[in-house]
């Protein structure tokens, strides 16, 4: 009898919590036709039933985004170089992509003094001084307010696109991840007196023909 | 022994009659009308892929009619097709076809253009058109310099394709504000049309800067039209790759458009189809996008028929 009670008292102490744990968790996606299903769906979720690309990026900045692609950077200067040797076993080492016919996306961290901050494009960027890289391993940081590609979606190992309903709300999410990266972790680079201070980062990159390293930052400090 | 030695040389006489006498698979592929080269080479790839293989083939278009799609399928399904490859003529209407199918045992590989369900299709090989279209309006915000006076061409309003790569676009181009979109019309992909909407856009907008388009045949149109008023240095771009645009591009007229590998989605979808036929699954997920590639001078001369070569 008193088993009995004790069991039910210890299934709902732990139901509570655990039901907040995965609502927490916000993983959606599937937006079908019938309406999604579950607590992020509602969330995340227009009124028309498409994806809510925005809310899903910022309910989910800190908590999966960020930590996703702090635990599976690498050092930048060793992915560089690596790619810079031997690009096939770079890639099998530290790249990720979705389907075989894209681009390799590398996730870095680092740490280098601004040498100079470009914002004649739109597109603007700060070309920094990676210790151990030479030559012409030019390392750039993307600073907005445009920003190009969609590197930090395509290294999230949590977004697929067999997750989404179709190519648009897949690219949404891309876009929002750019658009609240430019809003809120690169408006300091852009303020104008960053260059020659040392910037810490965490982001993402595509690889290109050209071997050019253009990093979309998810986190960003510049020392004073 | 003698009778035993008969009756393996006769089981084996019948194993080897069955091989030779089993009917040959039939897949029947559907695509767009093959006016435009981008569905003939898809088509065309399919088809040869498929006959490789060794299975029998039936080549139908629907002409973006999605009633003419649903007959195609009746027809698949009453000639007990092994499978079914599309690029569909709706990313609702096409469900219903799907399922239809699928209910009879004939499963579907989709290529180019999705449809809005999962579960339904086995393989969706989806070309990223909304990728492809920031390529494309990344280089055209380049070659204007991020300002002047543009116009866009949008395809026919009934296929998403035509939504997908105009959000793209302006997903990019938005974000310049020194870059001014003049006019905005649809020349439903058609070359003539975008020919003559160009003639009356230029006499209204005599100092327009670029012209983006949302596909290629659209941008052969307009190049055309721009240079026979004398304005042949108008920027345009397209969105396809196909062999008109890069002889264009090569001869300095239309400056860059997007490639879809649409040879290469449908020899993939192929593939696929085989490998589910004898082993019941693709070992690939359902939904598969493939990236664009942008074209320019620069390697303009190594694409032909939708494939870029090394």
């Amino acid at each position: 009898m008193a088993m009995h009670k004790a069991a039910r008292g210890l299934a709902l102490g732990l139901s509570v919590p655990l039901a907040v744990l995965f609502l927490g968790s916000c993983t959606i996606v599937k937006n079908d036709v019938s309406g999604g299903s579950g607590n992020s769906a509602k969330s995340s979720t227009n009124a028309d039933g498409s994806l809510d690309a925005k809310t899903f990026v910022a309910q989910n900045w800190s908590g999966k985004i960020v930590p996703d692609l702090e635990a599976h950077a690498a050092k930048v200067e060793d992915v560089v170089q690596a790619l810079a040797k031997d690009a096939a076993s770079a890639e099998k080492k530290y790249g990720r992509r979705g389907d075989e016919t894209a681009p390799f996306n590398f996730v870095v961290v680092g740490s280098a003094r601004i040498k100079s901050i470009d914002t004649e494009s739109a597109a603007g960027t700060a070309e920094l001084d990676v210790p151990d890289v030479s030559g012409d391993g030019e390392v750039r940081l993307q600073i907005g307010p445009v920003i190009k590609g969609s590197s930090l979606r395509d290294s999230l190992s949590f977004i697929k696109f067999g997750d989404f309903v179709n190519q648009l709300d897949y690219a949404n999410i891309s876009r929002e991840i750019n658009f609240y990266a430019r809003d809120n972790v690169l408006a300091d680079l852009r303020s104008g007196d960053a260059a020659g201070k040392v910037v810490s980062f965490v982001g993402a990159f595509t690889e290109d023909s050209e071997g050019s390293v253009l990093v979309t930052p998810v986190q960003v400090k510049v020392e004073k | 022994m003698l009778k035993k030695a008969f009756i393996v040389a006769l089981s084996l006489a019948l194993i080897v009659g069955s091989v030779f006498a089993a009917d040959q698979k039939l897949i029947v592929i559907i695509t767009p009308s093959h006016d435009n080269p981008f569905f003939k080479t898809e088509a065309v790839a399919a088809d040869a892929a498929a006959k490789k293989l060794g299975y029998k083939t039936l080549v139908l278009s629907h002409d973006d009619d999605a009633n003419k799609q649903d007959q195609e399928f009746d027809t698949a399904i009453a000639s007990k097709a092994a499978a079914i490859i599309l690029d569909n003529a709706g990313a609702d209407a096409t469900i219903a076809a799907v399922q239809k199918a699928k209910d009879a045992g004939i499963p579907s590989f989709l290529i180019d253009r999705e449809i809005n369900k999962t579960g339904v299709a086995v393989s969706q090989i989806v070309s990223n058109n909304y990728q492809g279209a920031t390529l494309g309006g990344q280089r055209f915000v380049e070659l204007m310099k991020e300002s002047g006076k543009y116009v866009e061409l949008v395809g026919k309003e009934s296929d998403t394709n035509a939504g997908i790569r105009s959000k793209g676009y302006h997903e990019i181009i938005d974000q310049y504000s020194k870059l001014e979109m003049v006019e905005r019309q649809s020349a439903n992909w058609s070359q003539p049309e975008a020919y003559t909407k160009m003639e009356s856009i230029i006499q209204a907008h005599p100092d327009i800067k670029g012209v983006i388009c949302g596909n290629d045949t659209m941008a052969m149109g307009a190049i055309a039209a721009l240079k026979a008023a004398g304005k042949g240095k108008v920027i345009v771009v397209g969105f396809d790759g196909s062999n008109d645009v890069r002889d264009s591009i090569l001869a300095g007229d239309i400056k860059a458009t997007v490639l879809q590998t649409c040879a290469y989605n449908a020899e993939l979808a192929v593939a696929q189809a085989d490998k589910f036929i004898k082993n019941g699954s693709t070992g690939k997920p359902e939904k598969q996008l493939t990236d664009c590639v942008l074209i320019s001078p620069k390697n303009a001369k190594k694409l032909n028929n939708f494939v870029l070569s090394k």
